[in-house]
């Protein structure tokens, strides 16, 4: 089981503030994980397409931001600040925050370390549900939860392989490239969505939403192909 | 007609009628992907159970349309200390409910029973920066 090291004790009515200075000291030596949303986003934002996006500035095939700079300063950091920060992940939003969102929509938080060297002040005036409010997080969520949906479809798809696997009698064992662990080529949305359209002629959508539709929509069509065979 | 591309290898294996194994790297590493990236975590029984004083079991009559806000509390049952050390004890064991009717002193089955899965996973989006 994972277990996270941050102690999750602060509700959203807990006693809280944070006022940023952007002195980006928090930017370096981070481990910033991107959801498709997140990519989609920040590629839209820098006017680059997922693929340029997830070449420049990620690491893991896209799933992670590339903290490759001066001092392990994340790829997007530039002098003057955040290159990219209206289209900021949600961990960067949460900062310093840590933010645990259960299922049945309770949400808890816990309080990060923070660079020695920040120049973010602390204070109590406020509380957690406001500096979350003020972070705009709401679209994040949303669009977690929907990939959350697909991830369950694909667990079940799994379970069903491997279930049906095991009853299987086989000379070959089952070689599969599990370390490393293959890099999803799903996470290329705008390859996915052009493949998509092309094959049906039609025109790639123009809002950010509209294109994480087509990218689930496309996932949960391979899902439903895989799925056929496994009903075989 | 399948959702697959026409450049790539076929979904199917040829020689067993199953996934092709490339499907089900690929069925892998999405699945892995949006695991880490969505900071999907499981904990399983056993963590939760041990992390709290006490485990109570309730008992729901759910209404026609299923909606679990119009839920009706039948009845609440704390574990005791021992029923909960066999939780913990058995993680990936199913919990079953059955409904007995007695009657004259005797005990009978009633008709409608459920099983519901114990141990269960419960999946949380995690978010926090970690230091690499």
């Amino acid at each position: 089981m994972k277990t996270s090291p941050l102690s999750y004790d602060l509700a959203p009515e807990s006693p809280f503030g944070y006022a940023c200075h952007r002195c980006g000291k928090c930017c370096h030596h981070q481990r910033i994980t991107l959801a498709p949303y997140e990519l989609l986003r920040l590629a839209r934002g820098l006017g680059l397409s997922t693929g340029e996006f997830i070449e420049r500035h990620t690491v893991a095939g896209g799933t992670r931001l590339r903290f490759d700079g001066p001092a392990g300063a994340c790829s997007l950091l530039k002098e003057n600040g955040c290159s990219a920060h209206a289209d900021r992940p949600l961990a960067c939003r949460l900062y310093p925050l840590g933010g645990r969102f259960v299922s049945d929509g309770q949400a808890r938080f816990a309080q990060i370390t923070p660079h020695p060297e920040s120049a973010g002040v602390y204070g109590d005036a406020g509380t957690v549900g406001e500096f979350i409010a003020a972070q705009e997080i709401a679209p994040f969520l949303e669009a977690s939860s929907r990939y959350e949906a697909l991830f369950d479809r694909l667990l079940g798809l799994l379970a069903r392989y491997l279930g049906r696997q095991a009853t299987v009698s086989t000379e070959e064992p089952l070689a599969l490239p599990l370390d490393p662990l293959p890099a999803s080529s799903w996470f290329d949305i705008d390859a996915v969505l052009i493949e998509w359209r092309t094959r049906r002629g039609l025109a790639i959508p123009e809002t950010l939403e509209a294109q994480m539709d087509l990218h689930l929509s496309a996932m949960n069509a391979w899902a439903e192909d895989l799925a056929r065979l496994l009903d075989r | 007609m399948t959702n697959q591309p026409e450049n790539q290898e076929p979904l199917q294996d040829e020689t067993t009628s199953d996934i092709s194994r490339r499907e089900l790297a690929r069925l892998l590493g999405a699945a892995t992907a949006l695991a880490s990236t969505l900071g999907i975590v499981f904990e399983d029984v056993a963590a939760q159970v041990a992390n709290v004083d006490q485990v109570k079991a309730n008992l729901y009559l759910l209404p026609a349309d299923g909606d679990e806000k119009k839920r009706v509390l039948l009845a609440s049952v704390t574990l005791s200390p021992e029923a909960k050390a066999k939780l913990m004890a058995a993680p990936n064991a199913t919990i079953q409910t059955q409904f007995i009717g007695v009657k004259d002193g005797k005990e009978q089955q009633l008709r409608f029973m459920d099983k519901s899965k114990g141990a269960g996973k419960t999946s949380a989006k995690v978010v926090e920066q970690l230091k690499q």
